[in-house]
């Protein structure tokens, strides 16, 4: 009997759970219908891009940042383009197929090689890593104009924004490359937070080298078609937090998106136009008519001088081990470059002031011969003598001075 | 009575366990179904048409990350040279076992996966590199194929079809053992560890085709087969050559039970199937390729 009401109780309980409702699933899908949609939502956003994607790509979070342009097809085709070191600096397309699979969420493979996005991720013997990039990627998130990808195998993060419609490829990736010569052409910026300054060096290519009071650290970056990004966040001094930057109009500063307090600008003008120890070639449509008038009167007594064989080429600064700073001219056909010697000073904290003196007497052999010919050409040594303030994009690649007595009195100088 | 009332019960508690879910239509594609909008579906097609139909393989060449070693760093390989490897691992491989024993052969004793991969499998631990593996029976890999190159016929047997040959031969000795005695002959001369420090001299004079051969007793079996079948007369006369007589020996002698045991097991004729294999190298130049897959 006691067995009989064990067999009995123990039936009733499983009939009773049995009898339970089941908990209701939290989703109306099962969780294959959702990965399924989520490739299809995935798949279909890719290729509605009219004129496919910018893809920022890092291989990891210690190498240089790229700029590939990529496309999607209805037959699986995807087409890539880059113009960088890696590819001569030409500009390279390459076609494969991709593929979007499942993994723990929407994968985007790129399954077959492509010359393009495959130089990042292809093994070099011996130690068998390459560049050590990927080419699958864990799509983290996505819209309409921006896709958030995490490397599967490296978790690098990697985005892609959808490129305007009316942009071709090769003209897209020609100014982000002019960019990025006006942006990096002195090698180094600054970091400018308020009163805080930090020294930023280009340590390697697209990976500035950060000099903190207390520590020196290194990030890469990528140059965008507004500026430069920063695979992680820098903290300045202050502790904001700041990773994305856009050149202004004036293109003498690189501001953060954010926080328009926090900017990159370049070397102090003055400093670095004594120090570089560069050619500058004055620019003989951009002078105003005080630097004209001798010019042209040095232009034509060379060509007296020498019969029409020779006629003044440029004139500018440069310099040379023995003189230093000086005013130098050339002449053309054969070059024959001559040095006056100048004393130059930066002037005032902002780095924007130079005084320039004449060394009188003091020239190289070229230039003692031209004085005794065609003496006009002291007239042209002195007119530069004087103090300016100067002007500059962040690349001082091109410098504006502008004399402070007299601001109609102006040159602008090319570095060669 | 009893009894009839424990089956009601045990009834009702059944029932009352049973789910009440009802099973949709399976949400999982076929995986062998192919996109007929994608632009290699003409490839596609012919490779079911010329491996999955006649062999029962499938020829697979786009990266699948599940079906590679996670340990190295793998790029896939391009559509062109994919396109041509499947055209000569057809010809040169499946087709000559095919003409030579029979279809089914492969049908039952064949891979049922190929895979090609772009790049080699680099171990800078060892400093050696991984050219090609075989997993159980199932599944033949063949690696570096984006540097495969059709011009070079040393090459093409080097780096890929006498790697096919090695890891098809472990397929079979794993179905078939291969005589126990074969290992004897250089037991105590197998260096599972540094075998990649000998070198081809040295590893000749001890009897091993090759320095891999030297590694342990199942590579130096295939080995054996992989090398005689496409190296040439001169190429394996000079192998003779350089491990000496003793050497040579050796290494004929193995040949011997290879041979024998290709033939018992198989049905297979070594010397025919090399000559097979050599004819038809020959044909292998830029017109052999079909250019509108």
């Amino acid at each position: 009997m006691s067995r009989s009401y064990i067999l009995i109780l123990g039936s009733l309980l499983l009939i009773l759970s049995g009898c339970l409702k089941e908990e209701e699933s939290l989703f109306s899908e099962s969780a294959a219908e959702r990965l399924n949609n989520a490739i299809s939502r995935v798949d279909s956003l890719l290729k509605a891009a009219p004129n496919g994607w910018e893809m920022q790509y890092f291989a990891n979070s210690e190498s240089a940042g790229y700029n590939l342009l990529v496309s999607f097809k209805e037959n699986t085709e995807t087409k890539f383009a880059a113009n960088n070191r890696l590819f001569e600096n030409k500009y390279t397309e390459a076609v494969s197929t991709y593929d979007i699979i499942g993994d723990n969420g929407p994968v985007l493979s790129f399954d077959t090689y492509n010359d393009v996005m495959h130089f990042f991720s292809d093994p070099v013997d011996p130690a068998g890593v390459g560049l050590g990039g990927d080419f699958e990627f864990v799509v983290i998130s996505s819209s309409d104009s921006l896709v958030i990808l995490k490397g599967k195998k490296h978790n690098t993060n990697v985005i892609m924004k959808a490129l305007p419609q009316n942009v071709d490829w090769d003209s897209y990736l020609d100014s982000i490359n002019s960019l990025e010569s006006e942006i990096l052409a002195c090698g180094s910026l600054f970091l400018i937070d308020g009163n805080d300054t930090v020294a930023a060096m280009l340590s390697k290519f697209h990976v500035f080298e950060f000099d903190f009071d207390d520590e020196v650290s290194e990030m890469p970056f990528v140059i965008t078609n507004y500026g430069m990004r920063f695979y992680d966040t820098i903290q300045t001094k202050s502790g904001l937090e700041v990773y994305d930057f856009y050149i202004n109009a004036t293109k003498d500063k690189l501001i953060s998106k954010g926080n328009p307090n926090v900017y990159f600008e370049g070397p102090l003008l003055a400093e670095y136009f004594i120090e570089s120890h560069s050619t500058f070639n004055v620019d003989f449509k951009q002078m105003s008519s005080q630097f004209i008038a001798p010019t042209e009167v040095l232009s034509t007594k060379l060509n007296e001088r020498y019969n029409g064989k020779r006629n003044l080429d440029v004139w500018g600064f440069s310099y040379d081990d023995l003189f230093g700073n000086s005013f130098m001219f050339k002449t053309a056909p054969t070059e024959i470059k001559s040095d006056f010697s100048l004393i130059m000073r930066s002037l005032g904290e902002g780095g924007r002031e130079l005084t320039i003196i004449k060394e009188d007497g003091v020239y190289d052999s070229n230039a003692e011969i031209f004085i005794k010919t065609i003496p006009e050409v002291k007239d042209l040594w002195e007119v530069v003598a004087g103090t300016y303030e100067l002007t500059s994009t962040i690349s001082r690649k091109s410098i504006k001075f502008i004399a402070k007595n007299d601001n109609t009195k102006y040159f602008v100088v090319n570095k060669e | 009575m009893r009894r009839f009332i424990y089956t009601i019960i045990i009834g009702i508690t059944l029932y009352s366990c049973d789910s009440k879910e009802e099973f949709t239509d399976s949400i999982f594609t076929d995986v062998e179904e192919l996109d007929t909008a994608s632009v290699t579906y003409d490839f596609d097609v012919w490779l079911i048409e010329n491996f999955r139909e006649p062999y029962n393989i499938s020829f697979k060449y786009k990266y699948e990350d599940v079906g590679s070693d996670l340990d190295y760093n793998l790029v896939p390989i391009s559509i062109d040279k994919a396109m041509q490897m499947a055209q000569l691992v057809k010809y040169l491989w499946f087709d000559v076992y095919a003409s030579m024993v029979d279809e089914d052969f492969l049908k039952q004793y064949g891979p049922r996966i190929l895979q090609l991969v772009g790049s080699p499998a680099y171990n800078p631990t060892s400093g050696t590199i991984k050219l090609g593996e075989a997993e159980g029976g199932i599944k033949i890999t063949l690696l570096n194929c984006n540097n495969f190159d059709y011009t070079s016929i040393d090459m093409m047997n080097e780096y890929y079809f006498k790697t096919m040959h090695h890891e098809f031969a472990h397929i079979l000795h794993q179905t078939k053992s291969y005589p126990r005695s074969f290992e004897e002959i250089s037991a105590g001369n197998y260096l599972p560890m540094g075998w990649q420090y000998r070198s081809d001299s040295e590893a000749a004079k001890l009897g091993f085709v090759s320095p891999y051969a030297g590694s342990q007793g199942r590579e130096d079996f295939v080995e054996i087969i992989a090398n005689y079948l496409v190296k040439s007369d001169e190429d394996w006369k000079a192998i003779l050559d350089m491990a000496g007589s003793d050497g040579a020996d050796i290494i004929l002698v193995k040949l011997e039970i290879c041979a024998s045991w290709l033939r018992e097991k198989w049905n297979i004729d070594i010397e025919a199937m090399r000559n097979e294999i050599i004819s038809r190298e020959l044909n292998i130049n830029d017109d052999f390729f079909d250019k509108t897959l």
